[in-house]
């Protein structure tokens, strides 16, 4: 049985101000390392004989990664294919601010489509390099892959079938985790969502 | 938005021994009624007291919506709809067997399809029936000023047939692992047929 488990990142402050990070490199605020140890602790039990995990290479996720690897005994392997989706000219604001100077983007991105904003990562291009970065992981038992919202929520829906951009599935809270199973060619199963119980308070 | 939580019982003497239930009415030992007790206590930590709680009406699934309504200081209602899938001729055996005496329809069931086997509750009607629960649940706590989280207290078929419904997954094979006893899932209705899987396989902090 083949197991991938997708981790996303420790809180920063622009994830409290909602403010849409994508490829902006925000380091972890206090909470959000107080956090990357609880689920550390919580994970790295479930982890079995894993000596490698996989982590976006922003600073967020690379320093969860380096958490859950200190109580995991294994090592950080960093994968830009890993990282969040680009907002491009949307990085940085919060929802109030996009509504506003992007009407018609931001309308089409409440229902379910995308924007047409200049450097926006689309959910195929997404999926296309974060999907590589697991698949070429094939031979390994459990591959843990600390990565983003975005990025992991497209994950989800491409190993489930569903729609890209399907809002069926819920992001990860931070320092929460997916983990999906698979036996032999079989389908991906979800195993768990969002299951750790989250003990440290924002 | 209505958020209900979908809880599968706690475990009996027959879930231990491995031996199927479905229809079978077990209810729970010491064990099975500690556990409920402190699935309850994790519940109404986690979601508050403002909970609608109903269950199936099979003791495993009623005893533990018990101890849920009564840590939460309401009442407990049962709803035949979330009853658990009938397992028909293998009801009372273990998966061994089951194995040894209906190879190719063992085979089945552990691809994920429903085994062709007499009494067996097919995927879809429990499927059907689990999510008119849901639904209706869900509107009536739409309906009011305050809407309660609403607790279900099913089986572990009845759960995913019905979560795999609402969510517009295709009902076999699952896409939904299993869930352990005393182990819940999220789901949030955002009106009509919006629903959305928010956790799974949440368990009690260890």
């Amino acid at each position: 049985m083949r197991r991938v488990i997708l981790v996303r990142h420790g809180q920063t402050d622009w994830n409290v101000a909602g403010r849409l990070q994508g490829a902006s490199d925000i380091p972890l605020n206090s909470v959000g390392i107080a956090q990357a140890e609880a689920a550390a602790a919580a994970l790295a039990p479930r982890l079995g004989d894993v000596d490698t995990l996989y982590a976006s290479d922003l600073v967020r996720a690379r320093d969860t990664a380096a958490a859950i690897a200190r109580h995991a005994g294994a090592r950080v392997v960093t994968d830009a294919r890993l990282r969040e989706r680009c907002y491009g000219v949307w990085e940085g604001l919060a929802v109030a601010e996009r509504a506003e100077r992007f009407p018609e983007d931001h309308q089409r991105w409440l229902d379910g489509g995308e924007p047409q904003i200049e450097g926006y990562e689309t959910h195929e291009q997404v999926r296309d390099r974060a999907l590589a970065a697991i698949e070429e992981r094939a031979d390994e038992a459990t591959t843990v892959c600390v990565t983003h919202g975005s990025t992991a929520r497209v994950l989800t829906c491409a190993l489930l079938g569903l729609t890209l951009g399907s809002r069926t599935v819920a992001n990860l809270g931070n320092t929460q985790w997916a983990e999906f199973t698979r036996v032999g060619e079989g389908p991906w199963v979800l195993a768990s969502l969002n299951a750790r119980w989250d003990s440290v308070e924002a | 938005m209505i958020t209900l939580v979908t809880v599968r019982h706690a475990r009996t003497s027959y879930n231990v021994a491995g031996r199927l239930q479905g229809s079978l009415d077990v209810p729970l030992g010491d064990e099975g009624l500690a556990q409920a007790e402190r699935v309850a206590g994790a519940v109404v930590a986690e979601y508050g007291a403002d909970l609608r709680v109903m269950t199936s009406p099979l003791q495993r699934a009623s005893q533990t919506g018990v101890a849920i309504a009564r840590h939460a200081g309401v009442q407990s209602t049962p709803d035949e709809r979330v009853t658990q899938r009938p397992y028909g001729v293998w009801e009372g055996l273990t998966s061994d067997e089951v194995r040894v005496r209906w190879p190719e329809q063992y085979a089945r069931k552990k691809a994920g399809f429903d085994p062709d086997i007499e009494g067996w509750g097919a995927s879809p009607v429990v499927a059907a029936r689990v999510a008119d629960a849901l639904t209706d649940w869900a509107r009536a706590e739409a309906d009011r000023a305050e809407p309660r989280t609403v607790v279900v207290v099913s089986h572990g078929s009845a759960i995913m047939l019905g979560l795999l419904q609402v969510l517009g997954l295709p009902l076999t094979p699952s896409r939904l692992g299993h869930l352990a006893h005393g182990e819940w899932n999220e789901l949030h209705w955002h009106g009509a047929d919006d629903w959305r899987l928010a956790r799974y396989a949440v368990r009690e902090h260890a």
